[in-house]
């Protein structure tokens, strides 16, 4: 299972045709993410990260979206992968329910998938455990600052135990400080699961302190430019000054330039 | 007796109560508010004893306390119905009639909510019931379903079912989308989607519309109850008062069930401060 492919993606495209539009968001895409790897994408605005992300998560796009080619989470299609509870999501914004508190909300999907009540209670406390959130059970998701919103969100997406983390974005809102801060939680998380992490982000930086492989996007087709691995040891926190970790930044940032072009 | 007593007062004393008291500022509203009162009462009674105005036009306050007074606290007050017996009938039917308008209005905003093409289907009909004035729609009802107590409920319930209707409608189709995807990947299930996410969204527009209809749904028993043949219910009472020049009893039914009507939208205020400041239900 270790090198088995979480996610196979082969010869996509896909094209908003109608309302008098005719635009291709995605052209002959093709890669793979090898089971407990963290790979991040990063491209300019408008390359079609998000069409990508919600064709990978199963989730329904738009009636004007027509999609070809191969998707296969674990093997399966996505939408079947996501029936199985193969998938978790965490988006850009927590997206949490507000009348629920910190344990309410990991526990939605539980009760959604029909868990037992005592099954419910042991998973939340693991994962209250495990993302350090414990003595903020009953506190609302007003309650606690951006970062700890996120962590909850992270954690209802932990709760039924998905093969794949999917993740748009999901720091973009934070400041530097508690950015890192959650780069180095997720890291931690990843560890720890070894879930495969499928991460979306804008940052350069944050893409090469996480992953081990980045998936570079190009503008105008919109396809993949450059697929980097970064071989660099973990934590990241002990190599983010060394000079090898600048030049992947400085690799991925002329790469980037060159796609947005 | 007297150490009975003071035990109870210094119970009373220590409840959280005493705590949580009204701050200055209430106290003085309130004594504003009623000092208003009196003095309108006031000048009310000297202008039209000074301008000699005749009480089928307008009586004076001690006109209506005398009404009053043989209304409810002379030995016959109970033999027949007063007219605050009557305003509850009234109310009680409002009540009725708004309890099946919400539960309709909302059935009705979800199934608009569901596809523009039932919408367009239905909106117009719809709308159509607020472009008719009810105290013209209401015979027109009556010459249909009978001068019964159905035909009061519904025109109660066609009255108010819009607002409710399109608020609902509004508030499923702004529930934000990636909430909406969330769920998705929980189940593909609507009907669960609706419990955990469509529910609870709709609480606050609800309690919301609850307070903007709740006086409607008054006004709208009322106006339904003149071409009715149902005897409870101070709308007859007001329309036969009026015709018989019995003012001070149309005046006092009036201020009944103005209070009633206060009340009643107070009461619904005080619901919906308790239930969005403590379970936040709708929020995003």
């Amino acid at each position: 299972m270790e090198n088995s492919k979480a996610i196979h993606i082969d010869s996509l495209s896909a094209l908003f045709d109608g309302n008098g539009k005719h635009l291709k968001v995605l052209e002959n895409i093709n890669f793979t993410v090898s089971s407990g790897s963290f790979v991040s994408i990063i491209g300019p605005s408008g390359c079609g990260k998000s069409t990508l992300f919600r064709l990978i998560s199963g989730l329904p796009t738009k009636d004007t979206c027509k999609a070809e080619g191969k998707i296969r989470v674990n093997g399966k299609k996505p939408e079947t992968a996501s029936k199985d509870r193969e998938i978790g999501l965490v988006l850009q914004k927590p997206t949490l329910l507000e009348w629920r508190t910190v344990s309410g909300n990991m526990q939605l999907p539980l009760e959604i998938m029909g868990y037992s009540k005592g099954s419910i209670e042991k998973k939340v406390s693991d994962l209250l455990k495990l993302l350090d959130l414990q003595g903020y059970e009953k506190y609302r998701p007003s309650e606690l600052s951006g970062g700890m919103q996120q962590k909850v969100s992270i954690g209802r997406a932990l709760a039924y135990n998905p093969d794949l983390l999917l993740m748009d974005e999901p720091f973009a809102a934070l400041d530097e400080i508690n950015r890192r801060k959650m780069n180095n939680e997720i890291i931690n998380i990843w560890k720890k699961t070894k879930k495969t992490i499928l991460f979306v982000t804008h940052s350069i930086e944050e893409a090469v302190y996480l992953s081990q492989k980045v998936i570079i996007l190009r503008n105008k087709p919109s396809t993949i430019h450059k697929i980097v691995n970064i071989d660099l040891e973990y934590p990241r926190s002990k190599v983010q000054n060394s000079s090898k970790y600048f030049k992947y930044i400085k690799e991925i940032r002329e790469y980037l330039n060159e796609a947005s072009i | 007796m007297t150490l009975r007593k003071n035990q109870k007062l210094k119970k009373a004393l220590n409840t959280d109560f005493m705590y949580k008291r009204p701050n200055r500022s209430f106290f003085l509203r309130t004594f504003i508010t009623v000092l208003i009162v009196i003095l309108v009462i006031v000048i009310w009674e000297i202008v039209i004893e000074h301008f000699n105005i005749p009480k089928r036009i307008l009586p004076k306050p001690s006109d209506l306390y005398h009404f009053f007074q043989r209304e409810f606290l002379t030995v016959h007050s109970s033999r027949y119905q007063t007219v605050l017996t009557k305003s509850l009938y009234s109310f009680r039917d409002a009540l009725f009639g708004f309890s099946i308008a919400l539960v309709l209005g909302s059935i009705l905003g979800i199934i608009l909510s569901l596809k523009r093409g039932i919408y367009a289907i239905l909106f117009p009909f719809l709308f159509l019931t607020q472009l008719v004035p009810v105290p013209a729609l209401a015979p027109v009802v009556a010459a249909i379903l009978g001068y019964g107590y159905s035909t009061k409920i519904f025109i109660i319930v066609l009255f108010i079912i819009f607002p409710i209707a399109i608020a609902v409608r509004n508030t499923v189709l702004n529930i934000p989308e990636n909430y909406s995807q969330l769920l998705h990947t929980y189940t593909t299930k609507k009907y669960i989607t609706f419990k955990y996410l469509v529910l609870p969204s709709l609480v606050p527009t609800l309690l919301s519309v609850m307070k903007i209809v709740c006086t409607a749904s008054i006004v709208a028993t009322i106006i339904a109850e003149l071409p009715l043949s149902v005897k409870e219910g101070i709308g007859k009472d007001i329309y036969n008062s009026f015709n018989n020049q019995m003012i001070p009893r149309v005046w006092v039914s009036v201020i009944l069930i103005s209070i009633i009507s206060l009340l009643f939208f107070k009461a619904l205020s005080y619901l919906e401060k308790y239930i969005t400041t403590k379970y936040k239900y709708g929020e995003f």
